[in-house]
């Protein structure tokens, strides 16, 4: 009888706990409303296409993101960007100093993750308070702490840069059917 | 079910929308000023980038200014232009973010271009997001149900098991409460009758008389067996336990049914290590051979074989009571040593159910086997006496 009362109280958590798990994970493949993972890849991810230069006013300080990428929150034009820093050993070591509300100046490749935040994977980064510069990425995206940035890569390849696939690889990657009418 | 299955397309078509209210915005644009000016500062939410291509891939312009008069390849594009067609798929950017792709053709002032626009799908995906977490929670409510019902059903079924219990155990105390009674009162009058009636047997008035007394001895007898039989069962009392010799118990309790079962023409045979000792209430594991010896003889009214085995197997001794009689039916099999169960005409129906009584006293177990037409076998299994090292069996 004791088993038997154990084994209903254990299936009985299990189950709450797939309740619980169902409903956290819900939204899974298309983006968590609430602080899910972004699904982009910070490492080696970069689109030419998608380059912007954004400029804002830092409201959180660098700290660990997905992947074990520093992220810098800044407040620009009306929307949060989060910024990648890079991985937070090779950030350490740039000694670029930022503080709450810097003047902060980003260039580089702007993408919306699946938990609906928007994300740039930061190029070059100016602080226009102090005037310091940081180099993350050469102007084709390829990390500065890759130790890869030779250049091979070319901004005008033959394979198509649509679809942002010469930094994954030099294909054009498309995640569903072609849908045509 | 059906709302899942609507929300994919709904996200299509909402993002199809957006796209072409996009797009039209930005032919409009362009169709006022083609040098293309005046979609640098067009910058809307939900676009991750746009861009205008000509017919030998010229990318006239794009929303990374840094692109704009570079080469891009324009291949599947230009069924785009030529055939005048509208194309749209998921895609996956650079960056690794899954975006919706939107080409259409444009024409701006006789000259034959190609947009591509590309979509965050984020805020159009919100409705699949939605009906997912639905789905996800209705199937989890579901299965919560379903589970609550089984436990409330578990429940519910050892609740009744209880009650019926309850009720059958309550329902015995009453009976062995107003048994005890009964007993206690009978008791003493079946003394006098029987004395009278002795009396009357040795110095009948008539001499049939003494026939009629006899007969009346002889139910007196019988009833004075049943109420023993009644206050044995309804006793409560710890029996006192003494070191017992099994092969002494098995004979003693064969000897008082000798008799009987030579008239009946049955054979009795005992199999019994002289060595293994038991604890018990000597008074009691008599009262149980003899229960069970009676039981075999009266299923036996031809004659037949009894055979008496008492073995050591492990920590338990085993004394099993084997007939060649009739045998008891499967449906009676299950209530054998319910107390006040029986199938014969003249049984009071506690002979087995003061075995299993007394028998549990002793910390042993009472099984029962028996085929139709073939016979039955009771085994009891009683403790060994602790200390002992007896094995084995013989004859």
């Amino acid at each position: 009888m004791e088993k038997s009362r154990f084994s209903l109280f254990f299936v009985s958590i299990v189950l709450l706990h797939c309740l619980s798990a169902g409903s956290a994970f819900a939204g899974f493949g298309f983006g968590g409303d609430d602080g899910g993972t972004s699904g982009l890849d910070f490492n080696k991810g970069y689109d030419i296409n998608t380059v912007v230069t954004v400029s804002g006013r830092v409201t959180s300080l660098p700290h660990p993101g997905e992947q074990d990428h520093l992220i810098l929150e800044v407040s620009a034009g009306g929307e949060i960007v989060n910024i990648s820093l890079g991985p937070k050993g090779f950030w350490e070591k740039k000694e670029l100093s930022i503080h709450l509300n810097d003047d902060i100046s980003a260039k580089g490749s702007k993408a919306q993750g699946k938990d609906g935040k928007t994300y740039l994977m930061a190029q070059k980064l100016t602080n226009k308070t102090t005037g310091a510069q940081a180099l993350l990425r050469n102007d084709k995206g390829v990390p500065v702490w890759s130790g890869a940035n030779g250049g091979s890569m070319s901004n005008r390849p033959s394979g198509g840069m649509w679809g942002g696939g010469m930094m994954r690889g030099g294909g054009m990657m498309r995640g569903g059917g072609m849908m045509r009418r | 079910m059906s709302n899942y299955r609507a929300a994919g397309p709904i996200a299509e078509e909402n993002l199809r929308g957006q796209a072409m209210t996009l797009a039209a915005a930005i032919e409009n644009a362009a169709a006022q000023d083609p040098s293309f000016k005046s979609l640098t500062g067009f910058h809307p939410a939900d676009v991750a980038f746009f861009a205008v291509i000509d017919q030998r891939g010229t990318i006239r312009f794009h929303s990374n200014p840094d692109l704009i008069g570079s080469f891009a390849d324009s291949g599947d594009l230009l069924p785009t232009m030529r055939n005048n067609v509208i194309s749209e798929s998921r895609v996956v950017l650079g960056t690794g973010e899954k975006a919706y792709e939107f080409d259409t053709p444009l024409n701006i002032r006789g000259e034959l271009l190609a947009l591509r626009l590309t979509l965050h799908t984020y805020r159009a995906d919100a409705v699949v997001r939605r009906a997912r977490l639905n789905f996800a929670m209705l199937v989890s409510l579901l299965v919560a149900g379903w589970f609550l019902a089984f436990v409330i059903y578990r429940f519910a079924e050892r609740e009744e098991r209880h009650q019926r219990e309850m009720t059958h155990r309550e329902g015995l105390a009453r009976l062995g409460e107003m048994g005890a009674m009964l007993a206690h009162e009978i008791r003493n009058p079946l003394a006098g009758i029987k004395g009278y009636a002795q009396v009357i047997e040795k110095k009948p008035a008539e001499e049939r008389n003494r026939r009629f007394a006899q007969g009346i001895v002889n139910e007196v007898l019988r009833l004075e067996d049943l109420v023993n039989d009644l206050l044995a069962f309804v006793r409560n009392e710890t029996p006192s336990m003494t070191r017992l010799d099994c092969r002494g118990l098995v004979t003693h309790a064969v000897s008082l049914v000798s008799q009987e079962a030579r008239q009946l023409h049955v054979a009795v045979s005992i199999e019994c290590h002289e060595d293994i000792p038991l604890f018990g209430n000597r008074d009691r594991l008599v009262q149980v051979l003899l229960n069970l010896f009676k039981n075999a003889l009266q299923a036996m009214p031809d004659g037949g074989a009894l055979r008496i085995k008492a073995s050591v197997s492990g920590p338990s001794v085993i004394i099993t009571v084997a007939d060649s009689g009739t045998g008891i039916s499967t449906e009676d099999m299950a209530r054998v040593f319910e107390p006040f169960y029986t199938t014969k005409a003249r049984g009071t129906g506690l002979g087995l159910a003061l075995c299993k009584k007394i028998i549990d006293e002793h910390n042993g177990t009472i099984n029962l086997t028996s085929r139709v037409g073939e016979g039955t076998s009771v085994s009891i299994n009683l403790p060994l006496q602790k200390g002992s090292n007896s094995s084995g069996s013989g004859s």
